[in-house]
């Protein structure tokens, strides 16, 4: 009896999202798509937080004020993009301090970009126009996604987005058109920048085990090599207004399907990274835990002044 | 180990007509909450007015055609399930979400007794002309307000923070697009 009853819930569940009719909070929902839900949000929150790393680096030694204020404001928009995304887990009945617990711990996924270093000023730049360029590609589709709480999180974040990318192209457009010296800055970095970005779109879709049910569930919009292509193919031109060259001797336009042919993409280097064997894994590991042990005197400072003003509205109260 | 479990705070932002659902934040109190509201949601001057409710003040209910039963907002640890205590009539501040995809919306007020009777109300007056997925309802003293004869020193930070937009960065008309 009970069994016909969840069979009938879980077809009525994929009818609505069949009919693109979004779920929300208190609507029955089957298990998996709970716990895939947190799972993905969880990891796009991590990947917000541990993505202030590369570019706070270079905060402090930003080459103009202009520059300055502008990195600070993305990194700051980067911890609200966690914040609002956190929020959302939590509508599913995630607790925010046990998915930071397993961030910390390493049992949390991120995304792997941010396990790559920013070694020069340019690295923002390059950060600014392919990862957020990439973010952005996917992020806008799931701005429709079947679950209400991560598509209104999405809308708010695309929002704020657009100004990221700009200030990036806007510093490889300064250094593209600079000095010899500062051109081969921006060059490196694309060297350095462009594969990792390709990266970003996860394994190739043959490889990709959980698309299927996220296409179904409508979690997930489009496939991993589709969106790639297309950031390839808006790529391409904004390279050539740069007048710097993708790192990719087989990438050339193809005239039958009216997109660009790309290389191989190296997916040892890109599952070492996953595993924990990037560049700077363990460096981002533990810069997180650091600030969250070094916070520790803030936030105990605050619980400490909450309980001091409740206690001073209790007397008032009393006394009134 | 994280040992800081902050209460769950609901924030609503007027930016016309009335309080949208923004979102969600944790926060040592209800004051505190109200000035991460302002740094979290209207980085970009999104909002003339801030409300900030504790998440678990706020009743929920679902419509799916049953019986009125005002449960919690969501299944969360952090908040527990209430029961209906009978007490004096006081003033509820109601919201719906009218269509699934869309936030909850501020409607009016409605003072009764009890959570369950403020939706049944609400469902009452304002059912026949709008449409309903789900209902939200918290006791009006539960509110934390933004204060509006302080709006121009709460919002001032973020009127001239012109470097947060998209068009201050200059970019050349082929990517104009971006």
């Amino acid at each position: 009896m009970s069994d016909s009853k969840n069979i009938s819930l879980e077809d009525r569940f994929q009818e609505k999202i069949d009919n693109n009719i979004q779920i929300e909070p208190k609507d029955w929902m089957p298990e998996g798509y709970r716990k895939t839900l947190i799972r993905q949000i969880s990891q796009h929150a991590h990947s917000e937080i541990v993505g202030m790393l590369p570019e706070g680096n270079w905060i402090s030694r930003a080459p103009s004020l202009r520059r300055k204020m502008g990195l600070l404001a993305k990194v700051q928009d980067e911890a609200g993009h966690g914040l609002y995304l956190y929020g959302a887990a939590e509508t599913l009945g995630a607790d925010r301090a046990s998915l930071i617990d397993d961030l910390h711990s390493g049992k949390a996924k991120y995304s792997s970009i941010f396990n790559y270093p920013t070694l020069t000023w340019a690295d923002i730049g390059a950060i600014g126009w392919l990862v957020d360029g990439a973010a952005i590609m996917n992020q806008v589709p799931l701005c429709s996604c079947s679950y209400g709480p991560y598509a209104r999180a999405m809308v708010r974040v695309c929002k704020e987005e657009s100004f990221h990318q700009r200030q990036g192209f806007e510093i490889m457009m300064a250094l593209c058109n600079g000095s010899p010296e500062q051109k081969e800055l921006a060059q490196d970095a694309l060297n350095r920048w462009w594969w990792p970005s390709l990266m970003m779109f996860g394994p190739n879709d043959s490889e990709s085990k959980h698309s299927a049910q996220s296409m179904k569930w409508k979690i997930k919009r489009f496939s991993n090599d589709e969106l790639r292509q297309r950031f390839v193919d808006m790529s391409v031109p904004q390279a050539k207004i740069l007048g710097i060259t993708i790192p990719d001797a087989d990438l050339k336009w193809n005239e039958e399907t009216k997109q660009h042919d790309y290389g191989k993409i190296d997916w040892e280097e890109f599952w070492n990274v996953v595993k924990g064997n990037g560049p700077c894994n363990k460096q981002r590991l533990k810069t997180r835990n650091k600030a969250h042990d070094q916070g520790k005197w803030v936030r105990e400072a605050a619980t400490a002044y909450a309980e001091k003003r409740r206690q001073r509205n209790a007397n008032r109260a009393k006394t009134a | 180990m994280s040992n800081v479990k902050w209460p769950l705070f609901e924030v609503f932002i007027r930016s016309k007509l009335a309080h949208v659902h923004a979102g969600s934040l944790h926060a040592a109190d209800l004051d505190m909450a109200m000035t991460n509201a302002r740094d979290v949601y209207t980085r970009r001057n999104e909002g003339v007015s801030i409300w900030v409710i504790p998440s678990d003040q706020i009743f929920a209910w679902n419509f799916d055609g049953e019986t009125i039963l005002a449960e919690r907002v969501y299944e969360h640890p952090q908040i527990t399930r209430k029961s209906e205590e009978q007490k004096e009539a006081e003033q509820w501040e109601v919201f719906f979400r009218t269509k699934q995809g869309l936030s909850h919306k501020h409607v009016g007020s409605i003072s009764m007794n009890t959570a369950s009777k403020v939706i049944a109300e609400a469902i009452q007056i304002y059912g026949d002309s709008l449409k309903i997925t789900n209902v939200w309802v918290v006791p009006s003293a539960k509110i934390n307000a933004s204060d509006p004869a302080e709006s121009e020193s709460f919002y001032d930070p973020a009127e001239d923070k012109l470097f947060r937009h998209a068009t201050f960065y200059d970019l050349p008309d082929e990517v104009k697009h971006m």
